[in-house]
């Protein structure tokens, strides 16, 4: 089913747009709430959060990109779950590896404050993306958008992890550059 | 949890606002997390215990009965094997062979270790050793040469030896400085600081223990690597 048509759905109160969201979307939204979380009573219930926030939420949002939106959604539940239950460690799934890595992207201390501006901060990062090919933007979101592990990015682009390491080390440093170049950090 | 932190959660929920457009044509890798191959009833755990149970008290019913004193199986004999065919891989397929006393390897992780002891057992090439010089590798990408003077062999070279292996440009490491070398598809090295001490931070990729506690390296991690390379037989 189309986008347009599940979102008519959400507009016409039917709980069919529920079924028609997890027929369509159900996969991806459990695949990245699990590579965030890494476990499944988690997933479940970010799943059902997630569900339930878009229910509430359209109408009367109607989103451009419907996929974005409930990965948005998912995505940030997950997230916020990973810090309630491990505020003293670093979180689950993926997270730990990917925030050392995401260490190469941050600014100075003294420039730090320049994050609180997050709608601001993303559409630096979505131009960065923007201006990449398309395999290395596919790559970076699988990695840090979806946290998807290095092990099936590998197998999926039919490459070695060292390789698929090596592209992101490059394209860390370049969206530093690239950010520095736009006014943060150093 | 510390500024830094707080800022690097900001930095990867930030991800969460790109533009919508950008996520239309991707998703996560391939193949989904098996979910439901996690959701194991309890019978099934109770089976594959006793499963497994059986096979050990079975192979271990028939080696007492019908092999043992007949196969003589030491670890000296396994071992050296394993460790030579390691070698080759390191020299001859990832490089096409190396010249004189030169060691190459590949450079960064190309696997992860489950536990120090893996580590130790699964590098051919274990060594301390000075850095005397690094070099950029033409057409080598990422990568640069750095080039190290043997001061203790533990597995794979000998001491005194000149060696070149590779490192990750961005993780370039101090010429003059001392460093315990792990060799493998993989490099890791570890600085030798001046206490002697090994300097966690030295390392470029230390998701390959990801399952190492960093603020804890220096008490509960660093003495295994010191009592694991003592466990080597004919260093």
């Amino acid at each position: 089913m189309m986008d347009d048509a599940i979102l008519d759905l959400y507009f016409e109160r039917s709980e069919e747009a529920l079924a028609a969201t997890m027929e369509k979307y159900g996969t991806l939204l459990r695949s990245l709430s699990w590579n965030i979380l890494g476990n499944e009573e988690d997933v479940e219930e970010c799943m059902s959060d997630t569900y339930m926030a878009a229910w509430e939420t359209i109408p009367p949002e109607r989103p451009e990109y419907f996929k974005a939106y409930l990965c948005k959604i998912v995505r940030n539940f997950s997230l916020d779950r990973v810090r309630r239950k491990t505020r003293e460690k670093r979180g689950g799934g993926q997270v730990p590896l990917i925030l050392d890595e995401l260490t190469e992207v941050l600014p100075s201390d003294e420039d730090i404050n320049r994050f609180v501006e997050r709608k601001e901060f993303s559409e630096a990062i979505s131009d960065y993306l923007r201006s990449q090919p398309a395999r290395r933007r596919k790559i970076f979101l699988q990695r840090y958008y979806y946290a998807s592990p290095i092990r099936a990015i590998a197998q999926e682009e039919n490459t070695t992890e060292g390789a698929v390491k090596v592209l992101l080390h490059r394209m860390r440093r370049e969206l530093k550059q690239f950010l520095i170049n736009e006014g943060y950090g150093e | 949890m510390n500024n830094k932190d707080t800022k690097l959660h900001q930095l990867f929920d930030s991800l969460s606002s790109i533009d919508g457009d950008l996520l239309a044509d991707v998703s996560p890798a391939k193949p989904a997390p098996p979910i439901q191959q996690q959701r194991w009833t309890r019978w099934q755990r109770y089976a594959t215990v006793a499963a497994a149970l059986l096979v050990v008290v079975a192979g271990g019913m028939i080696w007492h009965l019908f092999l043992k004193g007949s196969i003589n199986m030491t670890r000296e004999g396994a071992a050296p094997m394993d460790y030579e065919s390691a070698a080759e891989r390191g020299r001859d397929t990832q490089f096409g062979g190396t010249a004189g006393a030169q060691t190459n390897a590949l450079g960064e992780g190309s696997q992860s270790y489950d536990s120090i002891d893996q580590l130790v057992h699964d590098s051919p090439f274990i060594f301390q050793g000075v850095l005397l010089w690094t070099e950029e590798i033409e057409d080598g990408d990422e990568w640069y040469w750095e080039g190290y003077t043997v001061t203790q062999s533990f597995k794979g070279v000998e001491k005194n030896e000149q060696v070149r292996i590779r490192g990750l440009l961005g993780h370039e490491k101090k010429e003059g400085s001392e460093y315990l070398v792990f060799a493998n598809d993989g490099q890791m090295s570890f600085e030798i600081l001046s206490d002697k001490s090994l300097d966690l931070s030295s390392v470029s990729d230390p998701s390959l223990l990801s399952w190492l506690v960093r603020d804890r390296f220096d008490d509960d991690y660093a003495h295994l690597i010191e009592t694991s390379l003592a466990s080597i037989e004919d260093p």
